[in-house]
């Protein structure tokens, strides 16, 4: 325990005052939030359904969830700058030889993405409650039905995170990481999952990491919004309005992050530093 | 019985089919100040990277304070490997506690080392405003955090000016006087020379050669011989076993002697020969000459 304090603090040294890492940090958060004030203010009507009805309670929680985890590509690519700043410094090797183990390396840099899965989880929280908040509950459910999405949130964060961790130990260069990072999202695994069926595509690791935060069910709220406007708040009206958390999707992803985690703990024992 | 810091048994590293370290063994006990010696790339750096644990060893065992050489053990060393290595962003204060917490020194000893190499006053402001020395007088002052019992440096004189030379020399030198154990590797054999009691020998990642400095400069002695008759005592040395002309420069003949005789018997040789000397100067051959000669052969 002692050790993992020591660690953190370690890393929270040099990566406080990383420039990459604040201005990464600054246009994740600024970006995340102008989203939501510019998405819930615009009044747009699509079908007889005003956008903002995604930003009342408790639509917020998927909502926000889906927007945040636009930006979490966002936190795999400070990921990688982090990691791969490390051998571009070769302070990697300097840590091995101040006595850091290779496992202990590893430890550290899961220490921040755990750390960074849950900064995400806490702005998505806040930034729900204060827009469910001036925006009103206008269905007749609880307005946390639904903020279990929020741990779905983070372990789709924390996949990013590991996945971004793993291609940098294997790649070690900024500059061609983030590039592998994003062409595995789109085009390289899109067309493998081409030769396959849906049901096998929705275990391929990018397809199921991005599964799990869904666009909110537009359609579904909006006839959900027209039963209870035709029929009086029918119960059924309601059951439309349930998240839909794919708990496969998510057993799918944790599954991920422990392979990645174990070809990680392989590539790093094996490696020359 | 000498306590034993670091044993390296049969150490070889391949890269591709270069064989970067090809059956290295050395020892080096408590209080010696070794100097790995090699020209370059003759694995000095990576026979060090194995024995930090940076490098995995293709075949071969090292040990340190008699166990297996792990994170543990590294803690106990204070070490610089090639080029100074710390976050260019971070203030030398800052990157001097990223290493006091990895090696788990405690932070107090930050200031003491940066006063030690000159640094202080500049504690404050970002690594990569230094200059090449400045990086290096760096380095070696995080080697020293927390007074470890074994300093590894490797070429610590690098990109130092002159008097920078001399300053991290008598620190050495200081370091060795207070009992600690030094390796250092190095291509400057004037310093190795002035600063080691030890040398191991590296070329093409073999040993050629270890042991204390001293024994490995009296291997063979030398001798400079002057006489009037110098054909004469071409022709002694040539006719006679146990001698070996190195070197000829007018009147005068650089011998060596194998045997291990001395000049008095030498005198009285060549007296009986019936050559006069007109001089004879034992010459204690430099670590430079002798690392040459060594190379040569090897």
């Amino acid at each position: 325990m002692n050790d993992i304090k020591m660690l953190l603090r370690l890393e929270w040294e040099k990566t406080f005052w990383n420039g990459s890492f604040r201005a990464i940090m600054a246009i994740h958060v600024l970006l995340f939030l102008i989203v939501v004030l510019v998405g819930s203010q615009i009044g747009l009507n699509i079908n007889g359904v005003r956008i903002d009805k995604l930003f009342v309670f408790p639509h917020v929680w998927q909502t926000l969830s889906w927007i945040a985890s636009w930006f979490n590509l966002l936190l795999g690519i400070l990921m990688i700058v982090l990691v791969t700043s490390e051998f571009q410094f070769r302070t990697f090797r300097k840590q091995l030889i101040d006595g850091i183990s290779r496992p202990q390396l590893l430890i550290a840099k899961g220490g921040v993405a755990v750390i960074l899965a849950l900064f995400v989880v806490v702005i998505t929280l806040f930034t729900a409650i204060t827009t469910g908040l001036l925006m009103g509950n206008t269905e007749h459910t609880s307005p946390f039905s639904g903020i279990e999405i929020l741990i779905v949130l983070f372990i789709q964060a924390l996949a990013y995170l590991i996945l971004g961790i793993l291609i940098s130990f294997s790649v070690r260069n900024t500059a061609l990481s983030i590039l592998s990072f994003i062409l595995l999202f789109f085009p390289i695994e899109p067309i493998f999952r081409a030769f396959f069926s849906s049901k096998i595509t929705a275990f391929f690791p990018m397809k199921s990491i991005s599964d799990l935060t869904p666009m909110p069910d537009f359609f579904g709220i909006a006839a959900g919004d027209l039963i209870q406007i035709n029929q009086q708040f029918t119960p059924e009206g309601v059951a439309i309005n349930e998240p839909n958390i794919s708990w496969i999707s998510t057993i799918t992803v944790i599954a991920y992050i422990t392979l990645f985690s174990l070809i990680l703990r392989t590539i790093v024992a094996k490696r020359n530093f | 019985m000498p306590t034993e810091i670091v044993s390296v048994n049969s150490l070889s590293k391949n890269f591709g089919s270069i064989k970067a370290v090809n059956n290295v063994s050395f020892t080096v006990n408590k209080g010696e100040v070794v100097g790995i010696l090699g020209p370059n790339g003759s694995g000095k750096t990576t026979t060090l990277a194995i024995i930090l644990g940076v490098k995995h060893a293709t075949t071969g065992t090292y040990s340190w304070f008699g166990e297996k050489g792990t994170a543990e053990t590294n803690k106990r060393i204070g070490a610089l490997l090639e080029v100074p290595h710390f976050y260019p962003y971070l203030s030398l204060e800052r990157n001097l506690k990223t290493t006091a917490l990895a090696r788990g020194t405690g932070l107090s000893d930050i200031n003491r080392v940066l006063q030690r190499v000159g640094l202080y006053k500049r504690r404050k402001t970002s690594f990569q405003t230094l200059s090449l020395g400045m990086k290096q007088r760096l380095a070696i002052a995080a080697t020293m955090l927390g007074d470890p019992e074994v300093l590894v440096l490797d070429e610590p004189a690098n990109g130092l000016d002159p008097e920078g030379i001399a300053e991290i020399r008598e620190l050495i030198l200081d370091e060795a006087k207070r009992g600690k154990t030094i390796i250092m590797a190095s291509h400057i054999l004037d310093e190795v020379e002035k600063v080691c009691s030890h040398v191991v020998i590296l070329k093409n990642g073999k040993g050629l050669a270890s042991g204390s400095v001293s024994a490995l400069l009296t291997e063979t002695p030398q001798v400079l011989v002057e006489a009037n008759e110098i054909e004469n005592l071409i022709s002694f040395f040539e006719s006679n076993e146990g001698y070996a002309i190195s070197e000829r420069n007018g009147n005068h003949l650089l011998v060596g002697i194998k045997d291990g005789s001395n000049t008095t018997a030498l005198n009285r040789r060549l007296f009986e020969a019936g050559i006069i000397l007109s001089r004879l100067e034992p010459k204690r051959k430099t670590l430079e000459e002798q690392f040459l000669e060594l190379i040569k052969k090897g």
